[in-house]
């Protein structure tokens, strides 16, 4: 059977999930800091807090992204494995992808 | 019998009884009887003994994922896969009012196990199916049966200590402070400074907001209404004769509200939610976490100063871009709640597409009580009875406490963090009984948490890391600032005390520059611990529901002052004159004030100013000079010569 690798790094990051969960429980979270938005004053200027910009913002949309790639390859993957006969030209350029892959990480994922 | 005691009497009847309103009721059995027609579609092509695919598809509709056992193998993979995902589109739902993501994702997974099956199913995964969907129903049922009794054990506790609290309340809530004798001091002055430098500067600016989503509590609209109540809750119970740059702040904040970037979320969720692609109006449908809010805060604003200009047509216009505006103004926002409250099967209608919260129809039926005072209109008489009892029997649980959240398409509740204490000032506005016996409730339960610090002094130990709903963090700031809201609102000074010194214990207190701010909690924490620190017995109650002393809105008025150069304590007039405490902001210097709405021409003398006397213009203005070295009482008093 053809691996997925897409399929492969989705489940991990799924069964990552509740580890990252498990390790905030027992470690607790980064300490808490200061509210920059509250920090604020006229003079500072500071027309915005920077972390709503730069930390949550990119991390929702690349989780998004992640997810939606992931899962679109997963189906696609997962959708080919299901079929059987001739190769299509997507069946092959998907073998050509995870060939590469896998030499590229030395070992084949199936 | 008085309405308290039919209230109580009504409430003690629903304490400790699995009671459940008729709507609710309806909603949950329809619900079961959907997903009972889903479960016999789907068991259909396994009976009829159909394609596989068809199958597959059908236990799919069973529970999510479930089609992905049916396919077997490697595919059976996708069935916690495809759970997480619709436990991550329940929470879309709430967070955003997504109608159409659990239902994406339930019959979106049914027609991708479709699309996967192959030539035979997996024997074993109808099984496995239903197992799993059965493990869940359980699950549920038995949380529910938990907290049932926990809320029964609840109801009889409260039951006991409910009549001597609610004796105290009504003591403590009965002593309310004199208005001509109020005056900020200095920690007040600090606070409302966090306030006004946020609310003073250009209305496009966004300095000192907490900016993350606009959906959910951090949403701006929140902390625009918040510092609105504060900044009206000082003008209105120290300083309802000072314009200025009091004023100018909160119609700094109302015109903020209109920007599209605090609205703009209700065209994404009369998309997703309503299916509407062509109006957006956000006083149309639902959307009460707008109309309410937004109606109260410019009632109050408008009750406080006097100034009406939200009345006239078009002087809320929410723009979407050049072509599109959606025009309206305070009677109509109001208008929009009314409407949506003769048409709500629940009583209560929601904020989001189909999720019903009653805190914001707490805020709702406050602008009706607002509206009434501004405009003389009967909106409490008229709705208030039939709130008040679909409230008590469709969101009321077994303990008495309202229900948090409750989902309007299935009527089923959720969890959400709001309690009594929470409640009970917005009930002050215009139901104050009932107010006093939710404030009963809220100040035995915090009891227990309340203990001395080392030094001695009262203080307040909550449980768990707390969170704070402004920014989505952790903290107690937000629900230090909630506990001194409702204790100084019902006279509770002792509680106040302990809540305060929490907040500046725990919650990082920094006082720079003569204004005051909590570091680890999020602006709109902030905003409650500045409306914390203002209120006293019943402030919140009269802002929303009584405007000043006609002779106040009548007299003499500051209408010019610097800022921070000079903070105004208090400022009142009794008509003829005006009364005035002033501190310095920046440093000792002399100050220009500017008077307004003097009597033209008239000769006034005047105390603790460069002057002992002056005449006021022929437009009734005058600027009169004073040294503000520090706290400077001036008084204004026409002659009668």
């Amino acid at each position: 059977m053809l691996a997925c690798c897409a399929f492969a790094v989705f489940l991990l990051q799924q069964l990552l999930m509740p580890i990252a969960i498990l390790r905030e429980r027992l470690f607790g979270k980064k300490a808490p800091r200061a509210n920059t938005a509250v920090l604020w004053t006229p003079e500072s200027a500071v027309a915005a807090p920077p972390w709503a910009r730069t930390a949550l913002r990119p991390t929702v949309v690349l989780v998004i992204v992640l997810e939606i790639f992931a899962v679109g390859g997963s189906v696609a993957a997962a959708t080919l494995t299901t079929q059987s006969g001739r190769q299509s030209a997507e069946q092959k350029l998907l073998t050509a992808l995870h060939t590469s892959i896998c030499h590229a990480l030395g070992r084949p994922l199936s | 019998m008085t309405t308290l005691e039919a209230h109580l009497g009504q409430v003690s009847l629903l304490r400790g009884s699995n009671h459940k309103g008729p709507v609710t009721a309806a909603r949950q059995r329809r619900t079961a009887m959907i997903y009972g027609a889903l479960c016999l579609l789907g068991a259909l092509p396994l009976l009829l003994g159909a394609s596989a695919p068809l199958r597959a598809a059908g236990v799919g509709l069973w529970i999510p994922g479930g089609g992905f056992l049916a396919d077997g193998g490697w595919v059976s993979l996708l069935f916690p896969i495809a759970l997480v995902l619709f436990v991550a589109s329940l929470v879309t739902w709430f967070w955003c009012g997504m109608v159409l993501a659990p239902l994406t994702v339930w019959l979106g997974s049914a027609a991708l196990a479709y699309g996967l099956a192959g030539e035979k199913i997996w024997i074993g995964g109808p099984w496995l199916a239903a197992a799993s969907a059965v493990m869940v129903g359980l699950a549920f049922h038995r949380r529910a049966v938990a907290q049932g009794t926990k809320a029964r054990a609840k109801a009889a506790a409260r039951d006991a200590y409910v009549p001597e609290s609610l004796a105290e309340v009504k003591v403590r809530a009965a002593a309310v402070a004199v208005a001509t004798a109020r005056e900020m001091d200095d920690e007040q002055l600090s606070a409302l400074r966090y306030l006004l430098d946020r609310a003073l500067q250009p209305v496009d600016q966004w300095g000192g907001f907490d900016i993350i989503d606009q959906f959910q509590p951090a949403a701006l609209r929140y902390q625009i209404n918040h510092m609105g109540f504060a900044l009206g809750i000082s003008q209105r119970a120290y300083a309802p004769s000072f314009h200025g740059y009091l004023g100018e702040a909160q119609r700094n904040l109302i015109e903020k509200y209109l920007l599209r970037k605090v609205w703009g979320y209700w065209v994404y969720e009369s998309c997703w939610g309503h299916l509407n692609f062509s109006n957006w109006d956000p006083a149309r449908r639902d959307n009460i976490m707008l109309t309410g809010w937004f109606g109260m805060h410019v009632g109050q604003y408008m009750l406080a100063t006097g100034d009406r200009r939200y009345l006239e047509p078009g002087s809320l216009t929410f723009r979407l871009n050049e072509r599109t505006a959606f025009v309206h103004d305070f009677n109509t926002l109001v208008g929009s709640v009314k409407a949506n409250y003769d048409t709500a099967e629940f009583g209560l209608f929601a904020c989001e597409p189909n999720w019903i919260y009653p805190i914001c129809n707490h805020y709702g039926m406050a602008a009706l009580a607002a509206q009434d005072a501004l405009c003389g209109t009967d909106n409490v008489r008229r709705y208030l009875p039939r709130w008040t009892r679909m409230m008590d029997t469709e969101f009321t649980d077994e303990s008495g406490s309202i229900i948090g959240l409750r989902s309007q398409h299935t009527g089923l509740q959720v969890p959400f963090p709001v309690g009594e204490a929470g409640y009970a000032p917005f009930e002050n506005i215009f139901a104050p009984d009932r107010a006093r016996e939710l404030w009963a409730i809220a100040r035995r339960e915090i009891a227990p948490a309340m203990h001395p610090d080392k030094d001695g002094r009262p203080r307040i130990s909550l449980p768990g890391a707390g969170l704070d709903a402004g920014n989505y963090s952790t903290g107690h700031t937000a629900s230090f600032a909630g506990i001194l809201m409702g204790a100084r609102e019902f006279g509770d000074d002792d509680l106040a005390e302990a809540a305060q010194n929490s907040l500046d214990a725990d919650c990082g207190r920094e006082v720079t520059n003569g204004v005051r701010r909590y570091l680890a909690g999020s602006n709109l924490a902030n905003a409650n611990a500045a409306l914390g620190s203002l209120l006293r017995t019943g402030d919140f109650g009269r802002a929303f529901s009584q405007p000043p002393a006609q002779e106040t809105l009548d007299g003499p008025v500051l209408d010019k002052a610097s800022y921070p150069e000079v903070l105004v304590g208090k400022a009142v007039s009794d008509g003829a004159g005006l009364d005035l405490v002033l501190h310095p902001g920046r440093g000792a210097g002399v100050q220009t004030l500017g008077l307004a709405r003097l009597r033209p021409g008239a000769r006034y003398t005047v105390s603790g100013a460069a002057v002992d006397a002056f005449t006021a213009r022929w437009d009734g203005t005058a600027d009169l000079d004073i040294m503000l070295e520090e706290r400077t009482a001036v008084r204004v008093e026409r002659t009668h010569s």
